[in-house]
């Protein structure tokens, strides 16, 4: 790419310090984000990020390869907010329909929606809010038989499953294929978060027994809670992508919403 | 000895009112959980002082316990 052209199109944000270019500038010479940011320009959308994920952060982001598990309550928002940071590629996978029922917390629920892929619909709300990522939808449920193509190849898994089934085998796929994961689970007001590297115990054991009593069916599951849950997941996965670390490793972070209190556990049993 | 106690989601119901059991020397997770009348299949996740740990755990003086069930909704 051609870096004086981008740079012709450049603007100066005097107030912030940046050099910015608009969307339409890059599509018009026919260069992606990528392109830009190696010019140490900030493609306009990103502009009101880029004091926070400075460049080499934001290029990491567009190079990453990130597989969204589920696509309702968690990985609505998951999904949302990984694309508006500008991860550049991503896998979603969820083999479900929206129903009603889906409406008091999913944010891509809606009456135009009910009885549609949510993958597939996850695709076109990510083609409207974020253009400049790429997107593959599977619209069906991970099982033995496609685990580990469908979370293999990517730098990141995030479990926003449903439910204690399916957990098992995500995880145990991710390990097999030395992928790092993000967890999240709700119960009414009561939020688990945790990352998980391969090999190492953390927030999976919340699900080893997928016989056990799931709490949610007694206490549902609510909006704030799910989309700050989903909100910590998109946090922890793009401080993982722009430094190599998590925060929430082997941890499980709990909220309270009910009280307000936050707490970390540590799910070794190793001092 | 005295043993604080939180229970968490479902097993909110169980938690003591004054927020400790005093239980003897030597009890175990598995003693805390009868005092209070907690099923233990209902318990999935315990830690102890911040960190997971097993019904069989022997307790000691001043313990923080806090306990949750299967939590998987999304």
């Amino acid at each position: 790419m051609d870096a004086a052209a981008i740079l012709a199109r450049a603007r100066r944000d005097p107030r912030r310090g940046i050099s910015t270019i608009a969307m339409a500038d890059l599509a018009d010479l026919g260069a992606g984000p990528l392109d830009a940011l190696a010019c140490g320009v900030t493609p306009a959308p990103w502009v009101r990020s880029a004091h926070s994920i400075d460049g080499a952060a934001q290029e990491r982001l567009a190079r990453a390869r990130v597989a969204v598990v589920g696509a309702g309550g968690l990985g609505g928002y998951v999904i949302e907010l990984l694309a508006r940071m500008g991860v550049g590629f991503l896998r979603v996978v969820d083999g479900d329909a929206f129903e009603e029922t889906n409406m008091n917390r999913q944010l891509l629920a809606e009456p135009a929606t009910l009885g549609r892929s949510k993958a597939q619909v996850a695709q076109e709300r990510l083609a409207r809010i974020a253009p400049l990522c790429a997107v593959e939808a599977h619209s069906v449920f991970v099982d033995q038989a496609n685990a580990a193509e469908l979370l293999g190849g990517v730098d990141v898994v995030l479990d926003c499953l449903g439910g204690l089934d399916s957990r098992p085998l995500v995880h145990a796929a991710c390990a097999a294929a030395s992928v790092p994961v993000v967890a999240a689970a709700v119960a009414g007001w009561t939020v688990l978060v945790g990352a998980e590297l391969p090999g190492k115990p953390g927030i999976s054991l919340v699900w080893s027994d997928p016989f056990a009593s799931d709490a949610e069916g007694q206490l549902g599951s609510l909006a704030p809670a799910v989309a700050m849950a989903a909100s910590l997941q998109a946090a922890e996965a793009v401080r993982y992508l722009t430094t190599s670390r998590f925060a929430l490793a082997g941890k499980v972070l709990h909220a309270d919403l009910s009280a307000c209190t936050f707490s970390i556990y540590h799910m070794s049993e190793d001092e | 000895m005295r043993i604080a106690i939180k229970c968490f989601a479902t097993l909110a119901r169980f938690a003591p009112p004054a927020g400790f059991v005093e239980l003897p020397e030597g009890a175990r997770v598995l003693d805390l959980l009868a005092a209070l009348g907690i099923p233990e299949n209902e318990v999935k996740l315990i830690f102890r002082n911040n960190r997971h740990t097993a019904v069989e755990t022997v307790l000691a003086d001043g313990d923080e316990v806090r306990l949750f069930p299967a939590v998987g909704g999304g």
